[in-house]
């Protein structure tokens, strides 16, 4: 009924054998969609940032491209179910209040669940052997204290772009923060240290992006 | 994943946008760039005439919600029900899908339920190939709509485009 001829056609179409995906969203960005602090929407889309989509090599992914993925990929489905689950639509009180500050729009991240424990304490131990950090400037590493009553904090970071990776490397350091791991595909690094310094390091104009894990 | 797979999705999106009545998000040349993606990628001839076809083709139902929506006894809602009486009307006909959304109605599962547009792009996944009466949607929305009066009003709105001429990306 009414002008429906193509979009019959479109919507009848059987759809081709699903292609797997093979660029996904990263889980801080479906947990970002998931917590509604995606922006809605690209200023514009172009034939490169198609392409760039296709591909997985777009840092601002939109609440519209993550759905438009979540259809078509099953494996995000699944990640996505898995984080409802885990709650990480639901941030911690402190940590909401960092996604209701203005300035750090964009700002968020996963787990604080005890997966994310369990990690965080592997991560310790493994950075107590060999860090594998790859900043240009190595920070001396200091661990914060680790007796029982303190709560250490690992977290990825992705430094801004124009940010000069000694300077960071030193503010880390001025921070008592260890860089534990990195970088990944991203440029972002996995970084340890005490709950508050890592707080601080939301407040920074340095980095980009934080994904955040807990550990007694 | 191919682009069509993509463009795919993204039309399915806007049409998710119209059911919850969000029409605002139906942007022309967004519309017109996906459409245009969705036809090269499956490199059939004729690509760029049909992609203006089913961007007029949605704006279409965007410009009937908009003027439902401004009119004093409109009921915008009656174009997400067309809407979803084609699509039900799109593909293959699956009776074991049919039998299975009439009997998710039946359990008081109806239009109010969709909230977001999540819950428009399953219930298009739903609904498609059950071919479902015009009673069957009227159920679904709750009271009785004159689904070939919506059609009027959007095939008005389309013609009305054809004659300006947009739509054309």
């Amino acid at each position: 009924m009414g002008p429906w001829k193509e979009l019959g056609e479109f919507m009848g179409a059987r759809s081709r054998p699903a292609a797997r995906c093979r660029a996904h969203p990263p889980k801080a960005v479906l947990s970002l969609y998931l917590a509604g602090k995606l922006s809605t929407r690209p200023e514009e889309w172009t034939k490169e940032r198609v392409q760039a989509l296709l591909a997985g090599r777009v840092s601002d992914w939109t609440a519209w491209e993550v759905l438009a993925h979540l259809r078509t990929c099953p494996k995000c489905r699944r990640t996505l179910a898995h984080l409802k689950k885990a709650g990480a639509g639901q941030p911690a009180r402190w940590f909401r209040k960092v996604l209701e500050n203005p300035k750090l729009a964009g700002v968020g991240w996963a787990l604080a669940g005890a997966q994310a424990i369990a990690l965080a304490a592997l991560i310790l131990s493994f950075s107590l052997s060999s860090p594998p950090h790859k900043l240009d400037t190595k920070p001396e590493i200091t661990l914060p204290n680790t007796s029982s009553q303190v709560t250490l904090v690992s977290a990825w970071v992705v430094p801004e772009p124009d940010v000069n990776i000694g300077e960071f490397s030193q503010y880390l350091h001025s921070l008592g923060i260890v860089v534990v791991d990195g970088p990944d595909e991203r440029g972002g690094y996995k970084v340890m240290g005490k709950e508050e310094a890592i707080q601080s390091l939301f407040e920074s104009q340095l980095i980009k992006l934080i994904q955040k894990e807990v550990t007694p | 994943m191919k682009v069509e797979a993509l463009a795919k999705a993204m039309i399915d999106l806007f049409l998710a946008h119209l059911i919850v009545g969000d029409e605002e998000e139906v942007k022309e040349e967004d519309v017109m760039f996906w459409a245009l993606l969705y036809f090269e990628g499956l490199g059939q001839e004729d690509e760029l005439k049909r992609a203006q076809r089913m961007t007029r083709e949605i704006l279409a139902y965007k410009r009937a919600l908009q003027r439902l929506r401004g009119s004093p006894a409109g009921r915008p809602e009656n174009v997400a029900a067309l809407i979803i009486y084609n699509i039900s009307h799109s593909g293959p006909k699956d009776l074991k899908k049919r039998e299975l959304w009439e009997n998710k109605v039946a359990r008081n599962y109806s239009y109010s339920r969709i909230r977001d547009v999540e819950e428009a792009l399953d219930l298009i996944e739903e609904v498609r190939g059950t071919y479902l009466t015009e009673r069957a949607i009227s159920e679904f929305m709750g009271r009785m709509v004159n689904l070939d009066r919506v059609a009027r009003f959007v095939e008005e709105e389309y013609e009305v485009l054809v004659a300006k001429g947009e739509g054309n990306g």
